[in-house]
C-alpha cells in the first residue's frame, strides 16, 4: 500500500517511515506541515495518509484540516490522523463525513506495532479505528436522562469496541464469546438507544459515535 | 462677659476684705479661684464657640466666688455664701465629668452630677434652716440638723466616691494618643478629687489642717489644668469656617485632612473617600477603612450635592456639637469629591499593584509545580526506563526475553507518556490550543462528573491566545467548584460574544452560597479576568444554585 506520512517532528517522521517500510508498505512521501500535506496527497494519490493533528504553521489542528481537505476531494483515500491527546471532539468532526476509511489513535499507539499495524489495515480495508481512550471518554460522559445509562456492563463494553470500528468477529475474539452472543447484545443496544439497525460495521460506527457525542441539550 | 465677671470678683474681694475678722487667704483665694476659672471659660468659650464648657467654667468661678462670700461681715452676702456653700464642689464635679465636650454622656457620670448638685444644694437647705448657728435660722433642732447633716455627708462622698472611680475608669481606657492631654487633665482631676475626699474624712479629726494645706493649692490648680489641657492637645481652635473655606483647596498629601481637622479642633480626625461603586470607604493613600472607627469615634458623612463623597471620623467625646461637624462636612464637601477621584485612583492603583502581584506568585507556584512533577515523575522514570535498555541489550542473545522486556519497555514509555500528557495538559490545554473556547468546553464538559450542556453563540473567529486561555480557565475552574462544593446535579456553560466582549457563563443547579471572597481559586480567576479588563462576577445565592460570568473584551 501506498503511504503518505505527515509529522512535523523529524525524529518521528523518520521513526514512522521506518516502521512502515519495514512492514512492507511504500511511503510515498512525506510533508512536515499542513500545506505541504495537502499538496504531497495531490501529487501523490496515495491509498493511504498517517497525519498528526498538530502541526506548523499555526501549531493548531492543521492536520485534521489537511485530512478532511484531502477526504473531500479524493474520497477513496483511507485517512488516520494521530493526535496528541484524547479529543474527541476533533474525532467526531473527521467522522462527521462518515467512519469509512477513517482512524482516529493517540501518537503513543504507534509504539505497540501489531495494534498499529492492524488499525491501519483495518482503515486501508475501508473500515474505522478510533482510540480506545477517545470511545471511552465518550461512552463515560454524563447526560441528562441518558439511554446509555440503561446499558448493561457487557452490553458497555461491546458498545465501546463496536465504537472503536471492530468487526463482530474480532469483539467475539476480545470478549471470549460467540459471534451470535455478540449480534444479539449489539441488537439489544440499538434497541436501547432508539439508532436504526446499520449493517456495515463502519455505518454503525458512525452512528454510535454521533450518538454518542450529540450535543447535551440546552438544559433548565 | 468678662468684664462683667472681672467687677464681680472685685466686689467679692473688697466684700471680704471688709470683715476684719477674716484672714489674708479667706480674702484672696476665693476670689483668685475665681479668676482662674473665669479666664479659663473664656478662653475656651472663645477657642470653641459652640461648646458650653467655658460657660460651665465661668459658672463655676462665679460659685467659687459666691461661696467666698460666707466669710463676708455684711448678713446678705453672708447668707447668700453660706447658702452657696458646698456648690463649687459639685459644679467641680460637674466640670471633670463634662470635659471637653460639656456634655455630661452616660448614665453613671450623669448620677454622679446630680448627686454632686442634690447634696450641695438640696440637702444644704437644712444647714442654713436648721443649724445653731446659721444666720437664717428657723428652728433650733440641732439632731434634726445632724442627721440631715450625716445625710448629706453621705451622698456628697458616694458622688465624689463615684466620680473618682469613673475618672480612673477613663484614665484607664482613654485610647489614642492624641487624647493624651486629656488623661493629664483626668489625672490631674483624680488626684483633686482624692484629696477633697481625704480632706472630708479628715475634717473631724486632728488632720484636718495638714489636709486643708494641701487642698487649696490642688484646687486652685484645677482650673489652671482646665486651661493647658484647653490650649494644648486636641482641643484646638474650632469653628474657623472662613479659614478652613480658605485652606480647603492647599495641596499636599495631608493638607486636606489638616485643615478639616483644625477646623473640628480635633487632631486625630480622618477623612475618608467613597468608592465610586458606593460600597466601600479609603483613606487618602486609597487603603479601605471602614468601621468600627475606635473609641469614642463616630463617622459624619459628607455628601455633594445628593452624592456621598466620603465621610470625617471624628472623636465625639471631643466635639459636642454635631452641627459644627455637618457644617464642615458641608464646606468639605466639593473638595471631599474632587480628591475621592485621586482616593479612587489611588485605590485602584492598589488594588492592581496587589492583583499583579498574586498573578507573579500564582506563575511561579505553577512554575515550581511543573518543575516537581517533571524531577519526581517522567525524568525518575526516564531513567528507570534507561536501565531496563540496559538490561535488553545484556540479554541479546535470547530473542524471547528480549521480546518480553522491549514490550515491558515500551509500556512503560506509553505510561511516561500518559503522565507528560497530563502535564502538558495543566499548563496548557491542548483542547484549547486546537479547537478554541467553545472545542475546549465541550471537552471539559465530556470529562465532568455531572451533565454539562454546551452552548455558543455569535462566536466568529478566534480571540487571542490569552483571552481563550482565560476562558478555558474560568469554565475549568468553576466546573471543578461545581463538582468540589455545590451539589449539582447538572451544568450549563455558555459562550457568547456581547459588544466586543467574550462572556463565558457557568451555572449550576447546586446550593449556592459560593463566597469569591473564600479560597485563592475563584480570586484568581478574577485576576486573570481583570488583567485582561475584563469582569468577573460570581452570583451564588444560598440555595439557588451558583453562576459564575467573565467578560473578557477581546480587543487588545
Amino acid at each position: 500500500m501506498r503511504v503518505l506520512i505527515a509529522e512535523d517532528e523529524t525524529l518521528l517522521r523518520e521513526g514512522l517511515v521506518r516502521l512502515i517500510t519495514d512492514e512492507g508498505h511504500e511511503v510515498v512521501a512525506t510533508a512536515s506541515d499542513g500545506p505541504e500535506l495537502v499538496r504531497r496527497a495531490r501529487d501523490h494519490a496515495p491509498d493511504l495518509v498517517i497525519t498528526d493533528i498538530r502541526m506548523p504553521p499555526t501549531h493548531t489542528d492543521e492536520g485534521l484540516r489537511g485530512a478532511l481537505e484531502i477526504r473531500a476531494r479524493r474520497p477513496e483515500t483511507a485517512i488516520v490522523v494521530l493526535s496528541q491527546h484524547v479529543d474527541e471532539e476533533g474525532a467526531l468532526e473527521l467522522l462527521a463525513g462518515g467512519a469509512e476509511r477513517v482512524g482516529y489513535l493517540l501518537k503513543q499507539r504507534v509504539m505497540d506495532v501489531d495494534a498499529f499495524m492492524d488499525a491501519l489495515d483495518r482503515v486501508a480495508a475501508g473500515g474505522s479505528a478510533i482510540d480506545p481512550e477517545v470511545v471511552a471518554v465518550m461512552v463515560g460522559r454524563r447526560r441528562r436522562d441518558d439511554p446509555v445509562d440503561h446499558l448493561t456492563p457487557r452490553q458497555r463494553e461491546v458498545l465501546s469496541l463496536m465504537a472503536e470500528g471492530m468487526s463482530n468477529a474480532a469483539i467475539a475474539g476480545r470478549l471470549f464469546v460467540t459471534e451470535k452472543a455478540v449480534a444479539r447484545h449489539i441488537a439489544a443496544i440499538f434497541g436501547t438507544l432508539r439508532l436504526p439497525p446499520a449493517p456495515e460495521d463502519h455505518r454503525r460506527v458512525k452512528a454510535v459515535l454521533m450518538y454518542l457525542g450529540r450535543d447535551e441539550g440546552a438544559g433548565r | 462677659m468678662g468684664a462683667l465677671a472681672g467687677a464681680l470678683i472685685l466686689l467679692a474681694a473688697a466684700v471680704v476684705a471688709d470683715n476684719p475678722e477674716a484672714t489674708p487667704a479667706e480674702v484672696v483665694i476665693p476670689p483668685l479661684v475665681a479668676a482662674v476659672f473665669t479666664a479659663g471659660g473664656l478662653v475656651a468659650a472663645w477657642r470653641r464657640p459652640h461648646n458650653r464648657f467655658g460657660l460651665l467654667m465661668v459658672a463655676t468661678g462665679m460659685a467659687f466666688l459666691a461661696s467666698g462670700l460666707s466669710e463676708a461681715a455684711l448678713p446678705g452676702p453672708r447668707a447668700a455664701g453660706l447658702v452657696l456653700d458646698t456648690l463649687p464642689l459639685a459644679m467641680t464635679l460637674h466640670l471633670l465629668m463634662a470635659f471637653p465636650s460639656g456634655r455630661v454622656d452616660g448614665r453613671a457620670p450623669r448620677a454622679v452630677v446630680a448627686a454632686g448638685y442634690t447634696a450641695s444644694v438640696v440637702l444644704q437647705v437644712p444647714q442654713w434652716l436648721l443649724a445653731g448657728d446659721s444666720v437664717l435660722q428657723a428652728a433650733d433642732a440641732p439632731g434634726a440638723a445632724d442627721a440631715l447633716f450625716a445625710v448629706q455627708a453621705a451622698v456628697g462622698l458616694g458622688a465624689l466616691a463615684g466620680a473618682i472611680v469613673l475618672l480612673a475608669r477613663r484614665i484607664a481606657r482613654a485610647p489614642a494618643r492624641e487624647r493624651r492631654t486629656l488623661r493629664l487633665l483626668d489625672a490631674y482631676g483624680l488626684l483633686a478629687l482624692l484629696v477633697t475626699l481625704a480632706a472630708a474624712l479628715a475634717a473631724d479629726t486632728g488632720l484636718a489642717d495638714e489636709v486643708g494645706v494641701v487642698q487649696t493649692p490642688v484646687l486652685m490648680g484645677l482650673p489652671l489644668a482646665f486651661l493647658i489641657a484647653l490650649s494644648s492637645g486636641g482641643f484646638a481652635r474650632a469653628g474657623e469656617l472662613g479659614e478652613l473655606v480658605a485652606r480647603i483647596d492647599d495641596e499636599g498629601p495631608d493638607a486636606l485632612r489638616t485643615a478639616i481637622a483644625g477646623a473640628l479642633g480635633d487632631d486625630g480626625a480622618r477623612v475618608l473617600f467613597a468608592r465610586d461603586d458606593g460600597t466601600a470607604l479609603v483613606d487618602e493613600a486609597g487603603r479601605p477603612a471602614g468601621p468600627p472607627w475606635g473609641e469614642g469615634r463616630r463617622a459624619a458623612e459628607v455628601r455633594d450635592r445628593d452624592r456621598v463623597v466620603g465621610a470625617i471620623v471624628y472623636d465625639a467625646g471631643l466635639i459636642a456639637d454635631e452641627a459644627l461637624v455637618d457644617e464642615v462636612a458641608r464646606v468639605a464637601g466639593l473638595a471631599i469629591a474632587r480628591r475621592r477621584l485621586t482616593a479612587e485612583l489611588r485605590a485602584a492603583l492598589a488594588e492592581l499593584a496587589r492583583s499583579r502581584r498574586r498573578i507573579v506568585v500564582a506563575g511561579d507556584e505553577e512554575r515550581r509545580r511543573i518543575a516537581r512533577d517533571l524531577h519526581d515523575g517522567a525524568q525518575q522514570r526516564i531513567v528507570a526506563l534507561g536501565l531496563d535498555a540496559q538490561r535488553i541489550a545484556r540479554r541479546a542473545e535470547d530473542p524471547e526475553r528480549v521480546r518480553v522486556a522491549a514490550g515491558d519497555l515500551t509500556r512503560g514509555l506509553a505510561d511516561v507518556l500518559d503522565e507528560l500528557r497530563a502535564l502538558v495538559h495543566g499548563i496548557m490545554p491542548a483542547p484549547l490550543v486546537e479547537r478554541g473556547a467553545e472545542g475546549a468546553a465541550r471537552w471539559l464538559a465530556g470529562r465532568t462528573p455531572i451533565p454539562v450542556a454546551v452552548a455558543a453563540e455569535g462566536l466568529g473567529a478566534r480571540p487571542a491566545p490569552e483571552v481563550e486561555a482565560t476562558a478555558y480557565f474560568v469554565m475549568a475552574e468553576s466546573l471543578a467548584n461545581t463538582v468540589k462544593y455545590a451539589r449539582a446535579t447538572a451544568a450549563d456553560v455558555r459562550l457568547s460574544a456581547e459588544d466586543g466582549d467574550l462572556v463565558v457563563r457557568v451555572s449550576d443547579d447546586g446550593e449556592g452560597g459560593a463566597d469569591p471572597a473564600q479560597g485563592s481559586g475563584l480570586r484568581g480567576l478574577a485576576d486573570r479576568v481583570e488583567a485582561l479588563g475584563g469582569t468577573l462576577r460570581v452570583d451564588s445565592p444560598p440555595g439557588a444554585g451558583t453562576t459564575v460570568e467573565a467578560r473578557i473584551p477581546c480587543a487588545s
